[in-house]
């Protein structure tokens, strides 16, 4: 049930606003207004305040929509549509031709619209996005209160929530595509957000040229979606789908491979762009360059999910394609699993959280691929907030610690920092998957789905064991997330500080030590900054809650609030084996936890220098993030320069310029040297010239005429043709230039002439072809005849002819002579 | 025997033009270039005059033969000119050393 | 009074630099007010052509439509027009002179007012072979484009200005000799056709169907010329000498019109009178563009010059459009069509960008630079927005060309290897955005640290006034690129139309009867469609 309802637009449109107002109209309006009465505009608390509202306002709006939702039928949606942005209806009108089959049959109107829908997985991400984005724009305002980009940040961080907004709500894949790339900007622009340093302006362009390799499979997925299905906007290719013969839409193929297939990977290398899975993941630790609540904002919590929610929406096209979901579950299992060993080693405190967003953001990818959409999108909603809070706890232990980042050199926080310390430890509790947090609920459904195996994995083209592979991978994902993660928290919060002396001598502990004291006090943390961590750290613990699994015998309320937008597939195991792989689960991240413990309760520990004394070389390997980046630099970037070398100094500079254009010009140069020698200045070495020249013109036109051929078709004369069947004579059929003449025709040995010139007329120069009549004998002749010009220019040829069969006219009968004017034969 | 007709003409004035050709070609000195120039143009004189005598359609050939004429004495005259100038200018006839042509 | 409205955009830019001679030498500045004020009137009037009315058989406005004998024994005449395709081409022209003679205020001072007379008469020249609909006429512009922008070039250019202006001209000349045997064998078909009464009119003679070869040839010799223009790989080595050497206006003009010439001619022309020819070569011509994507996006990736990388990647991105139109499809068409208004935009943009520094520091090496975001903040905002635009992100103009060319080109019936061809178009976007951004990177971001850069001042009015108009659009047309589609909609889908009606109907022809001379084709499309439809004929799908 689709509503009309203007009023989703405003979520987009408020932070636009903001962004607008930020960016460049109040300054412009403060310089307009006379100078008397000119108030400031910009300062830091307008800013702040606009840019904070722009998205409080949204989340707002979202919640009054998403309450509106709930009390409606399951399908109920609300949709805006503002205008036809891209015209795309196929312009020819072919109804003329079609009777004559002439044309393919006209295509459906395409145009896509600046149009937006909220239904129950939009309003998810929505509240998501606007919902973490508003505690991230005020705790913003504490960490960038004293940074000179100030004004500049606030707008790129609306700019971006605006982004996400359009790709949450956008009706239709292009539209989607916009708020995509959008997102990528404004990642690009968050990242080098200190550009002075040419390192961070580098890791975003990175971000965005990685990212933009996965646009390109995103943008070929619409056009092969969109040619296929015949639609752009999400009903119409839900319909379309439904409404299609399964056997129809199998049958599809594009160079040999079903569409499905093909369209679902193309999209899922733009998914895998975008959230960072293998093999396009590289950008998401370099976007660490950017400032703290940008990486939890835009790197932890909203854009890098898009790809999860990309699938999710196109959920019944992934369907077509089990061996598609299999590829997705698999890359994300992988990812899971090798973004958490690099978590291992790491040493840069959001490095770690980053390669954890990857791993995270693996199991989402996981959960999608097996089908359990909405299980993807729950871990999706805890992870934003437990992610979000890590890396905002992060976040203030850096701004504590002067913008040191390196976990060695902190240690013994938690007294200092109370507030931060106990937060960092709910949220990584949530995300190492303890019970009741947030993530365990999450996670666990993801592991049991992906083990009970679904009905549409089990359909791909994958081996029977593949699904306990999948939950393998993940489960020890979870050990390895529980380890890396404590091992942050132990080295940052416990043992003794490793600070230098001048970061650790302005550190100091929260005044009066009571129970307040340990929720509220923190010197070293803005009050708008720990207002957000205390409330995400609320909602990893409870988030969980709404999502609970059906052995708990509660409702799972997620699941059937999206059970109207995304297709749901339940696991087939028994109840007795839930609860055992729970079990499991949760030994794994305790087993993390303990070893966690035990490694770097203190730092250095002997333990762990075992273990990386044992094998130093790995390490090495995990430490360089098992050196992809340069495997990357190796086989892609490296090659492509030398290609692009090659085409300017080789073929641009080389081939056409010098060969080809300097080389005509020499070739040209050269015949002008050789031609200017005739321009000697000399009269009469001219006239020589001249005179050869006209000698060569004399040559040329003159001796073809010395040999215009008299004889029109001698072969005439060896044939019955050539004979008049009548007399037995032979015609010889001729025809001269124009020129007033007379033939002399002399035929045989005799030495007469059998056609006198004196005896025969004169012939005009009519153009006509004359008949000569000649009585002659069985056998070979050679007839030479003359035509004389009344110049006395003559010209003779010999034909040779042959004459067969018995001759009538031999006894004298018929006399030669020459008719004329019988016309052109 | 002795019956003149088109083709001794003809050769007349080949063997004219021919000389006076080998003369424009041959000879540096200026004054022989214009009086070789006045040979050939008579050469052609004779050509025309002949054809014109062998096939009589109209007197094209006499009046181009007159033209000729006139054109050659204006040529003779400003050739004629032109020399003495150049005599003035460079005080020779010879054509090698005039090659102000070249530009 | 509308009904000469062409005829007066196209004078009066000459007339108005006539009128420059009455100005002194000294007084440049005012020369070049007077120049702005009077392209910028050209412009004003220009507008009046968005007014929407009334078209004729052929798409063209009818309000504008002009024709006139001129030498009626040849039956050429002055005829001028406006559609769809060529609106935005001359209000694209007309918009941008004055900016670009604008932005020359300090880096033309020198012999100002034959730099100014130059430029009002390329103006004249451009608008006149956008709008010209007779053939001799339409030749007769491409020429004198020619001219003034070879003095542009080998006058006010750079240190290597001489070799970059000859080349320019001779890469231009060869082709544009070719265009005319082209033109003169067409013409005299045409008069072969219809007992000796010759014409040059573009809508008569793009009724001859030519023989199978004299077509290719004629075909070949048009595109050779309009290849060369774009310029399409690799015929465009005249382009990066040519845009370096170039004064900053010089370039401006060069990029966004000029270049257009090729493709506008390649669409009205190529393909207009040689339908069947161009849908044998259209495959082959979009490999090229292809490569020209692929090819000008990596040169440009090398480029140390900013110009040069600018100019660089104007061949990849005319490469996309060059694509569009080989498809053939409307919707690529349209955004092939769109795409020329967008590069035109942006690109007109960047050269206006690169000039603004180049007239502080005269250096166009982008190493020399470093950090200038905290140097000259606003001309690097404005940078950005350019740099987006050029690279095609949602939301700017560039994206909504790129998208609908390769949307249209992925459905295209013309292009048997349309989705390969429009995957590995694809890459030159990916390409756009490394060696764009890269730029930006280089200039930019980082610290400053060339000493020169830190006292540079940022864009002045002037400047602004400049580029406001320009940011403008990149906007409008990527958010609201309905107002310049719809417009173009009927003349596109009337271009696409007949080509696909006459390459089709010909190739069924073909398949059964040799032609052997020239022949009318309104004939034998009518004749074509009673075969087809009496059953004579074999259609489409079971032919091989």
């Amino acid at each position: 049930m689709v509503e009309s309802n203007p009023y989703i637009a405003w979520i987009v449109g408020f932070p636009l606003l903001g962004a607008i107002l930020n960016g460049f109209l109040l300054s412009w309006i403060g310089k307009l207004l006379p100078r008397g009465t000119r108030a400031n505009l910009t300062a830091r608390s307008t800013v702040g305040l606009i840019a904070v509202l722009c998205v409080v306002f949204p989340f707002l709006i979202a919640l009054a929509a998403t309450i509106r939702l709930v009390g409606g039928s399951p399908g109920r949606e609300f949709i805006a549509v503002l205008w036809q942005w891209l015209p795309m209806a196929d312009l020819v009108d072919r109804g003329l031709y079609h009777g004559a089959g002439l044309f393919p049959p006209a295509a459906a109107d395409l145009s896509v619209a600046a149009g937006f829908v909220f239904d129950r997985l939009s309003a998810v991400m929505t509240l998501v996005v606007t919902g973490v984005g508003s505690l991230i724009h005020i705790y913003s305002i504490g960490y960038m209160g004293r940074d000179p980009g100030y004004r500049r940040y606030f707008t790129y961080l609306n700019l971006f929530v605006f982004s996400m907004l359009v790709l949450v709500l956008a009706d239709n894949m292009v539209l989607m595509f916009v708020g995509w790339e959008g997102v990528g900007l404004c990642s690009y622009l968050l990242i080098g957000f200190w550009f002075d340093k040419e390192a961070n302006a580098a890791a975003g362009k990175k971000a965005f040229v990685v990212n933009r390799i996965g646009d390109l499979g995103f943008i070929l997925g619409i056009l092969l979606l969109v040619g296929w299905l015949g639609a752009v906007d999400w009903n119409g290719l839900r319909e379309a789908v439904a409404s299609a013969d399964p056997d129809v839409l199998s049958a599809g193929t594009v160079m040999g491979t079903s569409v499905a297939f093909l369209a679902c990977m193309f999209l899922l290398i733009g998914a895998a762009g975008k959230s960072a899975q293998i093999p396009l993941f590289v950008w998401l630790p370099d976007a660490m360059a950017g400032p703290t609540p940008v990486s939890a904002l835009i790197h932890a919590a909203t854009m890098v999910t898009a790809g999860v929610y990309m699938i999710a929406r196109l959920d019944f096209l992934f369907l077509l394609s089990p061996t598609a979901m299999a590829v997705v579950a698999t890359v994300g299992a992988a990812t899971a699993l090798f973004a958490a060993t690099i978590g291992f080693a790491q040493t840069d405190i959001k490095r770690v959280l980053a390669y954890s967003t990857i791993s995270q953001l693996g199991y989402m990818f996981l959960a999608v691929g097996v089908g359990a959409f909405s299980a993807g999108i729950f871990h999706l909603f805890t992870h934003a907030f437990f992610k979000a809070c890590l890396f905002l706890c992060a976040g203030s232990v850096i701004h504590a610690m002067a913008d040191r980042q390196d976990i060695r050199e902190m240690g013994g926080l938690r007294r200092v920092m109370p507030v931060t310390h106990w937060t960092f430890l709910v949220a990584t509790l949530a995300i190492a998957g303890c019970p009741p947090l947030s993530g365990f609920f999450s996670k666990d459904e993801i592991l049991w789905t992906a083990f009970s195996g679904t009905a549409i994995l089990r359909s791909g083209l994958v081996p029977d064991f593949w699904p306990v592979v999948l939950w393998l991978a993940g489960l020890a994902a979870a050990g390895c997330t529980a380890f890396y993660m404590f091992r942050v928290y132990f080295l940052v919060f416990w043992g003794d500080s490793r600070a230098p002396q001048e970061v650790r001598s302005a550190l100091h502990a929260p005044e009066r030590r009571s129970a307040a004291s340990w929720l509220w006090n923190e010197p070293h943390t803005p009050v708008s900054m720990r207002f957000v961590l205390i409330v995400l750290g609320a909602c990893s613990a409870a988030a969980g809650l709404i999502g609970m699994p059906h052995v708990f015998h509660v409702p799972n309320l997620f699941q059937k609030w999206l059970a109207p937008s995304v297709a749901a597939f339940g696991g087939g195991g028994t109840a007795l084996e839930e609860w055992f792989l729970m079990g499991v689960s949760v030994l794994a991240a305790v087993l993390g936890a303990w070893t966690a413990w035990t490694f770097y309760r203190e730092y250095p520990s002997r333990q762990a220098q075992a273990v990386v004394g044992a094998a130093p070389r790995l390490y090495r390997l995990v430490l360089d993030k098992y050196r992809i980046d340069e495997a990357y630099g190796w086989s892609i970037v490296r090659p492509a320069r030398s290609i692009a070398f090659a085409c300017y100094e080789i073929v641009d500079r080389v081939l056409i310029d010098t060969i080809l254009v300097t080389g005509s010009a020499y070739a040209a140069s050269a015949a002008g040297a050789m031609f200017r020698r005739f321009q000697s200045g000399v009269i009469h070495r001219y006239a020589a010239v001249m005179a050869i020249g006209l000698a060569g013109a004399v040559l040329f036109v003159a001796k073809p005429f010395a040999s215009v051929p008299l004889v029109e078709r001698p072969i005439a004369f060896a044939t019955d043709g050539g004979r008049d069947p009548a007399t037995g004579e032979v015609l010889l059929r001729l025809a001269m230039p124009d020129a007033p003449y007379v033939y002399e025709v002399d035929a045989g040995p005799d030495g007469e002439l059998d056609v006198d010139p004196e005896a025969s007329p004169e012939r005009g120069p009519s153009g006509a072809a004359d008949t000569i009549r000649l009585c002659l004998p069985e056998g070979d002749h050679v007839v030479r005849v003359t035509a004389r010009s009344r110049f006395e220019m003559s010209q003779t040829i010999d034909l040779a002819v042959r004459v067969e069969g018995a001759v009538p006219c031999a006894a004298g009968a018929g006399e030669s002579g020459i008719g004329g004017g019988e016309g052109a034969p | 025997m002795l019956d003149v007709g088109l083709s001794h003409y003809l050769l007349l004035a080949a063997f004219v033009f021919t000389t006076g050709a080998v003369g424009f070609v041959w000879r540096r000195n200026a004054i022989i270039a214009l009086v070789s120039i006045e040979l050939m143009l008579n050469a052609s004189n004779i050509a025309l005059v002949a054809f014109n005598r062998y096939n009589p359609v109209d007197h094209a050939g006499q009046a181009f033969a007159l033209f000729v004429v006139a054109i050659a004495a204006a040529e003779a005259a400003v050739g004629l000119a032109i020399i003495v100038a150049v005599y003035r200018l460079r005080r020779s006839v010879r054509t090698d050393d005039v090659d102000a042509l070249k530009g | 009074m509308t009904s000469h409205l062409l005829t007066l955009l196209v004078a009066l830019p000459v007339v108005a630099a006539l009128g420059l001679l009455c100005f002194p030498r000294r007084l440049v500045r005012a020369q070049q007010v007077y120049a702005t004020i009077a392209s910028g009137v050209v412009f004003l009037l220009s507008l009046r052509l968005l007014k929407a009315g009334q078209v004729d058989a052929e798409g063209f406005l009818v309000a504008f439509r002009k024709q006139v004998e001129w030498i009626p024994s040849l039956g050429i005449s002055y005829s001028v027009g406006v559609d769809g395709i060529s609106l935005f081409l001359v209000l694209l022209t007309t918009l941008l002179t004055p900016i670009a003679i604008l932005s020359s205020f300090r880096a033309v001072e020198d012999r100002a007012r034959g730099f100014l007379a130059a430029f009002l008469v390329l103006e004249s020249a451009m608008i006149g072979a956008f709008v010209a609909l007779d053939m001799f006429l339409f030749f007769l512009f491409w020429e004198a484009m020619l001219i003034p922008m070879f003095l542009i070039i080998g006058v006010w250019g750079g240190p290597r200005r001489v070799y970059a202006a000859v080349k320019f001209f001779l890469f231009t000349m060869v082709g544009s000799a070719l265009m005319l045997v082209a033109i003169l064998y067409l013409a005299y078909q045409h008069s072969w056709l219809h007992g000796g009464r010759w014409t040059f009119d573009y809508f008569a003679l793009r009724d001859v169907m030519l023989p199978l070869w004299p077509q290719m040839t004629a075909f070949l010799a048009f595109t050779l010329s309009f290849a060369i223009k774009v310029p399409m790989w690799p015929l465009h080595t005249w382009l990066p000498d040519a845009h370096v050497e170039a004064p900053t206006a010089g370039s401006v003009i060069l990029a966004a019109v000029l270049l257009k010439m090729g493709t506008y001619g390649f669409l009205r022309f190529s393909m207009g009178l040689f339908p069947y020819a161009a849908s044998l070569a259209g495959p082959t011509i979009a490999a090229i563009a292809v490569v020209g994507i692929i090819y000008g996006a990596l040169v440009a990736w090398k480029q140390r010059d900013i110009k040069k990388l600018v100019a660089y990647s104007s061949v990849s991105h005319l490469g996309f459009v060059m694509l569009g139109l080989a498809a053939a499809e409307p919707r690529a068409v349209t955004g092939a069509v769109l795409q020329m208004l967008n590069h035109g935009i942006s690109t007109g943009a960047l050269f206006l960008l690169v000039g603004v520094l180049y007239e502080r520091r005269h250096t166009r090496n982008m190493d020399e630079f470093g950090g200038l975001a905290s140097v000259m903040p606003m001309y690097a905002a404005v940078f950005l927005i350019v740099t987006l635009s050029s690279i095609g992100l949602p939301g700017t103009n560039g994206f909504v060309g790129e998208f609908l060319v390769l949307f249209g080109t992925f459905q295209s019936e013309f292009l048997p290897r349309a989705r390969w061809l429009v995957a590995l178009a694809g890459l030159g976007i990916i390409l756009g955005a490394v060696y764009m951004l890269g730029m930006y990177l280089r200039m930019f971001f980082g610290p400053v640290r060339n000493p020169r850069n830190e006292g540079l001042a940022d864009i002045g009015p002037r400047e602004i006034a400049c580029f406001v108009p320009i940011v403008a659009l990149v906007f409008v047309i990527g958010v609201l690129p309905g107002l310049f589609t719809g417009r173009m909609a009927d003349s596109v889908s009337r271009a696409c139309v007949s080509y696909e009606v006459r390459s089709r109907a010909e190739a069924h022809i073909r398949r059964h009867e040799p032609l052997d001379g020239p022949a009318s084709y309104a004939e034998w499309v009518l004749r074509s469609r009673g075969i087809i439809a009496s059953g004579h004929l074999p259609t489409p799908e079971a032919a091989p």
